[in-house]
């Protein structure tokens, strides 16, 4: 596969879970590219590259920090004064649930929040583990407790303990 | 009754078990109530994750990030280009006109053109890639998938890197970048390294591990089983 090929394949992917990581188009954009740099200076094979790929982003957002500060100023900008201009309703509606979901993001630990992501792109257990540093067998585990936290802080119907929430 | 993990449990639901234990899961799952019902409770936890993350999917901005992505690598090599020119002028003008009059000389060929960073040998069975160090340092890494590959390293009076494939590692695959050689070989036969005696420091390793170090004059041979006959070196990738 080219160069290109395998940029096109993976890098919405990675956008997409950089920008669930930090809430900022513009950094997930920078993590993205930058991990494909880091991928050309590489010599690891391509069948490798996609969990490779993942854990380097996940690095650069981490090394960048401020992901906590980042969505915080993006909620205070949404929660803003009333002088702001008003927004459409469904403009308004959509980022309520993108800052909701956002919080309930952020009240996992950046483990967690890992996991789960890695989770949604599809990644096998195996994968996760190796990539956060957990034996294969635990990451099931760890995972139903994220998804019990993000559910019961995301304020769902149901929360961690199975009552209505 | 055994009861599957809930970990296990959401593994399953998330088809990543394997097939064997895919089976398990699901025939004791059909049959036991609680089971069952951690596996709903797991699957509704699952649907709000999946439906949550539905808002934060934003348009990937593909075409313009690899537009960039280009523009950064031709502006790296652009630089790269740059310093070994200047590297060569340095070089002029210590050996003088006089140099420039040898047909065969390294400068002579400067003189005809900017050296490239690294090219492509003319496509051929065998064919390799030649490189030119950067800031005197190589790094050649081969990717190995056949146990009886073998590396033959010589250190001669050169200026390019040259790593190439032979017999039946003659279809091996080359990725090159400003300093670096990557080789990707699925048969048996030899990787050839050719090392320029002015290369300050040289590791050639097989996967992760450096087999040859080159540190200025000295040459340090950490592969098992090598040999070393005259100026070369010989070591099987597989210990």
């Amino acid at each position: 596969m080219t160069v290109e090929a395998l940029f096109h394949r993976l890098y919405p992917q990675l956008f997409r879970y950089a920008y669930r990581l930090t809430g900022d188009t513009d950094a997930a954009d920078d993590a993205a590219q930058e991990s494909f740099v880091r991928l050309l200076d590489s010599a690891i094979p391509q069948d490798a590259a996609d969990a490779w790929l993942f854990t380097v982003v996940t690095n650069l957002v981490r090394q960048r920090g401020n992901t906590a500060a980042r969505r915080k100023r993006l909620l205070t900008a949404w929660h803003s004064t009333p002088a702001a201009p008003p927004r459409p309703d469904e403009v308004a509606e959509r980022g309520e649930q993108i800052a909701a979901v956002q919080a309930a993001l952020g009240t996992l630990s950046a483990r967690d929040r890992q996991i789960l992501l890695m989770r949604q792109e599809g990644f096998s257990y195996a994968e996760i583990g190796q990539a956060v540093g957990v034996a294969p067998g635990s990451v099931g585990t760890l995972l139903v407790r994220a998804l019990e936290r993000f559910a019961k802080t995301y304020g769902s119907e149901e929360g961690a303990d199975g009552a209505p929430g | 009754m055994e009861h599957p993990a809930e970990g296990t449990l959401l593994e399953w639901l998330d088809g990543r078990l394997a097939r064997p234990e895919h089976a398990t899961v699901q025939a004791h799952v059909a049959a036991c109530g609680s089971c069952a019902a951690l596996a709903d409770r797991l699957r509704r936890l699952a649907a709000i994750c999946e439906g949550a993350m539905a808002a934060l999917n934003p348009p990937a901005p593909t075409e313009a990030a690899y537009a960039a992505l280009l523009r950064r690598r031709r502006g790296w090599a652009a630089g790269a280009r740059r310093t070994l020119a200047r590297a060569a002028m340095l070089v002029l003008v210590v050996v003088g006109v006089a140099s420039a009059t040898l047909p065969s000389s390294s400068l002579r060929r400067w003189l005809a053109g900017p050296p490239a960073t690294h090219r492509a040998v003319a496509p051929a069975p065998g064919a390799g890639v030649e490189i030119l160090a950067l800031n005197d340092s190589v790094r050649i890494v081969v990717d190995q998938s056949h146990p009886d590959l073998r590396v033959r390293v010589r250190v001669v009076d050169t200026e390019y890197v040259d790593v190439r494939g032979v017999g039946a590692a003659e279809n091996a695959r080359f990725r090159t970048a400003p300093g670096r050689v990557s080789v990707t070989a699925t048969g048996a036969g030899e990787i050839h390294v050719t090392l320029p005696r002015g290369v300050r420091r040289a590791i050639i390793a097989v996967g992760q591990r450096a087999y040859v170090i080159k540190e200025g004059d000295q040459l340090h041979v950490l592969a098992p089983s090598a040999d070393t006959a005259g100026t070369e070196i010989s070591f099987p990738t597989s210990p």
